[in-house]
């Protein structure tokens, strides 16, 4: 055997193992394209070198056999799912090269094979495919020993099963529905490492993300559920099961009756039959009796095999969302000049996130610490945290990296379903709302009905990002000065008051000497001051802090009244010189600046006049 | 050592006499019924006022807050609430009164008081 296919068979051989790199579709095959060049430029070329060498002949068909089998693993045909995610795939370009290259290594080497070979084509043929599966048979078991994936990328990389482009009816910008919009959609979220996000994707994602908080589609549930498994998987743990509900209402009372749940499983209960028994029992007296019921029926279908206690006493579930890494910090450690504009992306939402999950927690009200539960995030885990997540999906396509399986599940929750909650025994999941508005700065808002409804009846009242009472929504002549007095929020009780009638309001604190020196906003205070008479509400609030006589003789007193966290009022009360007709003299009030502390300085500052100078020659 | 500055009042006008008027002031020609009215009472229409020929007494004024009086003799500053004040002949300022104001207190802001 000659020194040629030697190297040939070294070469292909190294083209074999590596040219095949898992998780790495995009080297595996230009490796695959060199290995397969350079076979046939060999094959070419050996034949003067060996010709009727019975080695020859063999070599030459294991070399055709390890080039069939080499394009074959390079272009594997494309399965249903590659094709929907890149349509490339199933195009007769893709499949033409590997087919016509492999024919024309075929047909290279039997015309430049011994003549031998030559009479007897269908016979070469047959060899080489023979060979090319032994070989094919051989690397497989490589790479089983090596533990290597052979076929499937891992879950979650490319492509992934979330669903692609634009969800209905949350995507509603300029040039929407058309191909270039879905295109758009699909370059942010489910694009090849290969391909950039375009710099206006920022905008897109913040939009997006905001759109996907006040979607009111109707969850996908096996896509959801999918992700919920993936994420678990992802973390090392079994998926537990997925339990629906229809609010966030629902969902804290489901966390109460799982809590329940875990807590007889794990304790005097020991079948699961008597748990449920007693969970139904174990009502908590604020909570109706329909509700927890009915929460009840609805999850114990769902829970048919949760009494394993390892399930049960897993608690390192926590780990999978409430442990994320600072992607803040990586993006600004790098160079990357977006940087600054990713963090404001990311404060945008979650400016809009934490409205959102105010909103649902003022809502919720006293049932927001029902039972003790952990309810820190109202809206469900994706929500509290998606702004990191916005941060590495955009950092991340524009680097060209593939995104964390379990970032892409949470992406895939958000845009499939509403909130959701780990717990122990199950996953929680809602529902979307079935009504959801928002102003045009995208806060939640509805000035003429529920911002947030759900489908259990849970509804959320919000002015411009801030909740509202339901009661004094839907009744506003409820509202009264009380009410509006022992709001401590500042934008609620402007609210309340524009609701009461804000003229309404400051007649009624103007009326009052007690309401005006206990009402909170400063600006509304003076205004009701002015209306009350600055200097009435001296006398009755103040007190006389100096006093002389003018030069004509006549009484000059300093009245200082304090405010609370505004200046205090100091007028100084002069006497008019010239008597009136029935001989009494008109008294005048001048508001003087807060520092004053003496008629003299007072009344000397209202000419202008240092203090010492003011002495007239004459005044009438 | 500084003089004390002459001063006449009259309710909420004030003179003060000074030595030069600015070169830049503006005589202010409008008269109101032949008079010249220095201040004018919010409410009640009544007003500050002297009575005297234009070859007597000259209103000027430099701006919004420095207005002057130049009287080539002497003359009285009428008021209908108030007792006659007799001012000599001289230039004066003519300050009004000021009152603090509520809204802005945070700043040295001022408004003019009325009778």
């Amino acid at each position: 055997m000659g020194l040629l296919p030697t190297v040939a068979a070294a070469v292909e051989g190294f083209g074999l193992f590596t040219g095949w790199v898992p998780h790495r579709p995009d080297l595996r095959r230009r490796r695959g394209d060199t290995s397969a060049l350079v076979f046939m430029l060999v094959a070419i070329l050996a034949p003067n070198a060996f010709v009727n060498d019975a080695i020859g002949t063999s070599v030459f068909a294991i070399l055709g056999g390890a080039s069939i089998w080499t394009l074959l693993m390079v272009f594997p045909p494309a399965t249903a799912a590659d094709r929907r995610a890149t349509p490339a795939i199933g195009s007769s370009r893709f499949r033409r090269g590997p087919l016509s290259v492999g024919l024309i290594t075929i047909a290279v080497m039997i015309a430049g094979s011994p003549s031998s070979m030559a009479t007897k084509p269908i016979f070469a043929i047959v060899v080489a495919v023979v060979v090319g599966a032994c070989f094919a048979t051989v690397a497989a078991a490589f790479q089983i020993l090596l533990s290597a994936p052979i076929t499937a990328p891992p879950p979650g990389i490319w492509p992934h099963s979330a669903p692609v482009g634009p969800l209905p009816g949350s995507w509603p910008r300029p040039g929407a529905g058309t191909p270039a919009a879905a295109q758009r959609g699909r370059a942010v979220w489910s694009a090849a490492p290969s391909q950039a996000a375009p710099d206006n994707s920022l905008a897109l994602v913040v939009e997006r993300y905001t759109s996907l908080l006040y979607s009111t589609e109707r969850a996908n549930r096996p896509i959801a559920e999918a992700a919920i498994g993936s994420l678990y998987r992802d973390a090392g743990l079994d998926p537990p099961p997925c339990v629906w509900v229809r609010s966030p209402r629902e969902a804290m009372l489901a966390q109460g009756v799982l809590r329940a749940l875990a807590g007889f499983l794990g304790g005097p209960a020991k079948n699961q039959a008597r748990a449920w028994q007693a969970v139904r029992r174990a009502r908590p007296h604020d909570v109706g009796s329909e509700d927890w019921e009915g929460l009840i029926d609805t999850l114990q279908p769902s829970l048919v095999d949760v009494a394993q206690p390892a399930r049960i006493f897993a608690g390192d579930y926590t780990t999978l969302a409430w442990d994320p890494p600072d992607y803040t910090g990586i993006i600004l450690g790098g160079t990357n000049p977006g940087a600054a504009r990713l963090i404001q992306g990311s404060l945008a939402i979650r400016t809009v996130v934490n409205r959102q999950q105010a909103a649902i927690t003022y809502a919720l009200g006293d049932e927001a610490v029902f039972a003790g539960v952990h309810f820190d995030h109202p809206t469900g885990l994706p929500q509290s945290i998606n702004a990191l997540i916005v941060a590495e999906q955009v950092h991340a396509q524009r680097k060209g990296w593939v995104p964390l399986t379990r970032t892409t599940a949470m992406v895939t929750l958000l845009e499939t379903c509403g909130g959701w909650w780990p717990t122990p025994l199950a996953v929680v999941l809602t529902e979307r709302p079935i009504v959801a508005k928002r102003d045009e700065r995208g806060l939640l808002h509805s000035a003429d009905g529920p911002a947030l409804a759900y489908a259990d009846g849970w509804r959320v009242f919000a002015n411009h990002g801030t909740p509202v009472p339901r009661e004094a929504f839907e009744h506003p002549d409820t509202i009264d000065v009380s009410m509006i007095r022992s709001e401590r929020d500042d934008d609620r009780r402007r609210w309340l008051i524009a609701s009461f009638g804000s003229s309404r309001y400051l007649e009624a604190v103007a009326d009052s000497l007690e309401l005006i020196k206990t009402e909170p906003n400063v600006g509304l205070r003076r205004q009701a001051i002015n209306r009350f008479g600055v200097a009435r509400f001296v006398q009755e609030a103040g007190t006389v802090i100096d006093s002389d006589l003018d030069g004509l003789g006549q009484v000059r007193r300093l009245w200082r009244a304090p405010r609370d966290r505004d200046e205090p009022i100091v007028l100084v009360e002069v006497v008019n010189s010239t008597p009136e007709a029935d001989g009494s003299r008109h008294h005048y009030w001048l508001r003087v600046p807060p520092d004053r502390t003496g008629c003299q300085n007072a009344v000397a500052w209202t000419f202008g006049i240092n203090s010492d100078d003011y002495h007239p020659q004459f005044e009438s | 050592m500084p003089v004390e500055p002459v001063l006449y009042r009259q309710g909420d006008v004030l003179l003060r006499a000074v030595d030069a008027i600015p070169a830049m002031a503006k005589t202010v020609v409008q008269r109101d019924g032949g008079r010249i009215v220095l201040a004018y009472g919010e409410v009640t229409g009544h007003a500050h006022a002297i009575t005297a020929p234009e070859s007597e007494a000259t209103l000027l004024s430099a701006g919004e807050n420095a207005r002057f009086l130049r009287l080539v003799a002497d003359v009285d500053l009428l008021h209908e609430e108030h007792a006659p004040v007799h001012i000599p002949a001289g230039m004066y300022q003519v300050i009004r009164q000021r009152e603090w104001s509520d809204a802005d207190g945070d700043e040295e802001s001022w408004r003019y008081a009325g009778d």
